[in-house]
C-alpha cells in the first residue's frame, strides 16, 4: 500500500489526474491520480491515510517548491487539478465522518477586485489540507462574508485583494467581522499586502503564499479553527 | 527650466533615442486613479475638479505615455465576421462573435463596485472555440487610421511622443484575454499541438499589425503584456514568450522603433532573460516593498543597456508611506539608472494614492535635469 501511495503523492505532484491524461508526456497511459485512489480505497486503506500519505503529501512537495522559487503558479495549478479530481472520491468519506474536515475556511476576493488566481490556488491547496472551503469568488461584499459567517460561525476568513485599491475594502471587511464575529480569526493574502498592513487594519495574519497559510492553520489550536 | 525640457513629445522621444543629453523624463500614469474616481462619482479633488484626465497632466506639469494612439491601428476581422452583444439581465452581458467556422461565447458580468466587468465564461474554453480564435487570426489584418491620429494629436499631442501598445503574444494572450490562466495551463499542458498553432496564427497576424507599425509616424511600441513571473514561468517564457518577443523586437527595430514591454507583476525569475530579449526598455517592473525585487537588482539586469520605465512602487504614493520615502525611492531610482531612465510609477498611482506627490517627485526630476542642463553649458 505505501508504494501505492507513493506513485499516487507522484501523480499530484506531476499534475496526472487520471488513466487518459496526455500529461506529463513520460506518464501516459499509465493510472492517475483518480484510478490510484480508487485502487488505494478499494484495497482498505483508510481514507485518511489516502488523503495524508497520498494527496497531500505530492501536494506538499509542489508547494515546498512553491515556496523555495522553484515552482510556480501552472505547477500548482496541474497538481490541484489532480488532486481535486481525487477528493471526489474521498468526499463520500468526509460525508459519512469517515475523515473530518480541520474546520471551515471563507474564502473570497474583496469588493471591487476581480482577481481571483490566487484565492482559487489557496482554495485547492486547503481543501487538500483537508479544510473545508465556501469559496465566495471575486468582488465580495462585506455584507456577503459576514452572511456566511452567521451560517457557518467560528470559521477562519481568508480575504484575497491584488490591487492597492481594493486593499481599503479589506480593511472595512476585517472591521466589520471583528465587529460582528469578534474572535474570528481573519487572514489576509495579495501581492500588494505585507505583515505590516495586516496589523494596520487589524487582521491576523498575511501570508504570501498557499502552503504558509495552510502550515499556519494546521499550527491553530482547535478551539481556533486549527486541527 | 529651459523650454526644451518642457517640450514633452520631444524630450520624450530623445530620452529614449539617447538624444537628450543625460536628461530623464517624469511620466506618471494616472489612468486608475481617474477612472476610479469618476466610476465612483466622488469626482476628482481640487484644484482637478472638472479637468479632463490630459488637463489633469498639464495642471501637474508633467508628460504622459500617450497609449490613446492604440486606437490609430484598427483591426480588420474577416468579413464573414459579425459580433453580437445581448444583455441577459441587469447585469450580465453575452458576447456572441459569429464565424463561417462556427461561433464563439464570451459572458460578463458588471459590477457596482468595480468599473471592470467579471468574466463568466471565456471567449475560449473548448478545442472547437480555439479552433475558431485561430481561424480568427489567421483571417484578421490591420489597418492605420489617420483620422484617429490627427485626432489625438490635437487633444493631448503636448503631452508626450505619440506612443502604442501591440496586443499580447502567445502565453499572455492566452492568459489574459482568451482563457483565463488556470484554462489557459490545462490547455498547454493537454493540447500543445492546438494551442501553439493558435499562437503561431496570433504572430503571423501581429506580424501584419508589424508592417502598419513600420510605415506609421508612431516611434515608440510598448508590448502591452502585463507578464507576471508567477503565471508566466520561466519554463513557459523561454519555451514561448522569448523567441516571440525576440522576433518581434527585430522586425520594430529593423523600422526604427524604440520597443518596450509591461512586466507589472513579480519579475525576479525572469530578469536574468531581459537583455536577451531584444527589449530596448521594460516597463513597470515593481520594487520593494511592493513587488518582489530591489532596485539594485533591477539595474543589475538592465544594466546600462535597457531602460527602465516606471519604477516608483505605486504604493509609496499612499499615506501608509512618509514622503521621505518616496523622495529616497526617486533619488536611488535616478542615481542608478539615469540616463536610461523613463521615471514612472510602477504600476500606476492608485485612487488612495496622493496626486499631490507627483508633484514632489517632478521637482526632483526638474532639478536633476537643471543639474544636466548646466553641467552641459560649462561644457
Amino acid at each position: 500500500m505505501e508504494k501505492l501511495l507513493k506513485r499516487l503523492a507522484v501523480c499530484i505532484e506531476r499534475g496526472k489526474v487520471d488513466a487518459d491524461s496526455p500529461y506529463p508526456p513520460e506518464l501516459k497511459g499509465e493510472d492517475g491520480a483518480v484510478e490510484l485512489t480508487r485502487k488505494a480505497l478499494d484495497g482498505g486503506c483508510p481514507p485518511q491515510e489516502v488523503l495524508r500519505g497520498g494527496l497531500m503529501a505530492g501536494m506538499n512537495v509542489v508547494g515546498a517548491q512553491f515556496e523555495e522559487g522553484e515552482a510556480f503558479i501552472p505547477d500548482l495549478l496541474i497538481a490541484a487539478r489532480a488532486m481535486t479530481a481525487a477528493m471526489e472520491l474521498l468526499k463520500p468519506h468526509f460525508d459519512s465522518g469517515a475523515i473530518e474536515y480541520r474546520g471551515m475556511v471563507i474564502l473570497g476576493t474583496v469588493a471591487g477586485d476581480l482577481h481571483d488566481i490566487g484565492k482559487n490556488i489557496v482554495r485547492m491547496v486547503l481543501e487538500g489540507d483537508g479544510w473545508e472551503v465556501t469559496d465566495l469568488g471575486v468582488d465580495v461584499d462585506t455584507e456577503q462574508f459576514l452572511e456566511e459567517l452567521t451560517g457557518n460561525p467560528g470559521s477562519v476568513v481568508g480575504l484575497s485583494a491584488l490591487l492597492t485599491t481594493t486593499m481599503v475594502n479589506m480593511e472595512k471587511t476585517t472591521a466589520a467581522i471583528r465587529e460582528r464575529f469578534p474572535g474570528t480569526r481573519v487572514f489576509v493574502g495579495g501581492a500588494p499586502l505585507s505583515e505590516e498592513f495586516s496589523t494596520k487594519i487589524g487582521a491576523d495574519g498575511f501570508f504570501p503564499d498557499p502552503q504558509k497559510f495552510a502550515k499556519h492553520l494546521s499550527a491553530l489550536p482547535e478551539q481556533e479553527g486549527g486541527a | 527650466m529651459s523650454e526644451a525640457t518642457r517640450d514633452f513629445p520631444d524630450l520624450h522621444r530623445r530620452v529614449v533615442f539617447g538624444r537628450a543629453g543625460g536628461r530623464i523624463i517624469w511620466q506618471p500614469r494616472i489612468g486608475c486613479w481617474f477612472e476610479d474616481k469618476m466610476f465612483s462619482g466622488q469626482g476628482l479633488p481640487a484644484p482637478y475638479t472638472g479637468m479632463s484626465f490630459h488637463e489633469v497632466y498639464r495642471a501637474l506639469d508633467c508628460s504622459a505615455r500617450l497609449y490613446e494612439f492604440n486606437s490609430c491601428f484598427r483591426r480588420v476581422e474577416h468579413p464573414a465576421v459579425s459580433v453580437e452583444w445581448r444583455d441577459l439581465n441587469e447585469t450580465d452581458v453575452e458576447m456572441t462573435i459569429r464565424t463561417p467556422v462556427g461561433d464563439q461565447v464570451a459572458l460578463r458580468r458588471r459590477s457596482a463596485n468595480s468599473p471592470h466587468a467579471i468574466t463568466l465564461k471565456w471567449e475560449v474554453e473548448t478545442p472547437e472555440e480555439l479552433a475558431i480564435a485561430t481561424w480568427r487570426e489567421e483571417n484578421a489584418g490591420w489597418e492605420w487610421d489617420q483620422e484617429q491620429y490627427d485626432a489625438h494629436m490635437a487633444a493631448c499631442g503636448d503631452l508626450g511622443a505619440p506612443t502604442m501598445f501591440m496586443p499580447r503574444m502567445n502565453v499572455q494572450s492566452l492568459y489574459i484575454e482568451k482563457m483565463g490562466v488556470e484554462k489557459g495551463v490545462y490547455a498547454m499542458f493537454e493540447r500543445p499541438a492546438e494551442i501553439e498553432a493558435y499562437f503561431e496564427a496570433l504572430e503571423e497576424n501581429h506580424g501584419r499589425l508589424i508592417d502598419v507599425i513600420g510605415a506609421s509616424p508612431i516611434d515608440i511600441v510598448n508590448f502591452g503584456e502585463n507578464i507576471h513571473s508567477g503565471t508566466l514561468s520561466p519554463d513557459l517564457f523561454l519555451r514561448y514568450h522569448l523567441p516571440a518577443c525576440q522576433r518581434r523586437c527585430e522586425r520594430l527595430h529593423a523600422a526604427g522603433k524604440f520597443v518596450c514591454s509591461h512586466w507589472d507583476g513579480d519579475t525576479k525569475p525572469l530578469l536574468p532573460f531581459v537583455k536577451e530579449t531584444g527589449l530596448d526598455g521594460v516597463e513597470a517592473i515593481t520594487p520593494h516593498p511592493q513587488g518582489d525585487v530591489t532596485l539594485e537588482e533591477i539595474k543589475g539586469a538592465l544594466g546600462d543597456e535597457v531602460f527602465l520605465m516606471d519604477g516608483i512602487p505605486a504604493i509609496h504614493f499612499d499615506d501608509t508611506y512618509p514622503v521621505e520615502t518616496l523622495v529616497e525611492c526617486t533619488e536611488r531610482l535616478i542615481e542608478l539608472f539615469a540616463p536610461k531612465l523613463v521615471l514612472g510609477i510602477s504600476d500606476e498611482i492608485s485612487s488612495t494614492g496622493d496626486i499631490e506627490r507627483l508633484r514632489v517627485v517632478g521637482d526632483i526630476v526638474d532639478e536633476f535635469n537643471r543639474s544636466i542642463e548646466a553641467a552641459g553649458s560649462k561644457e
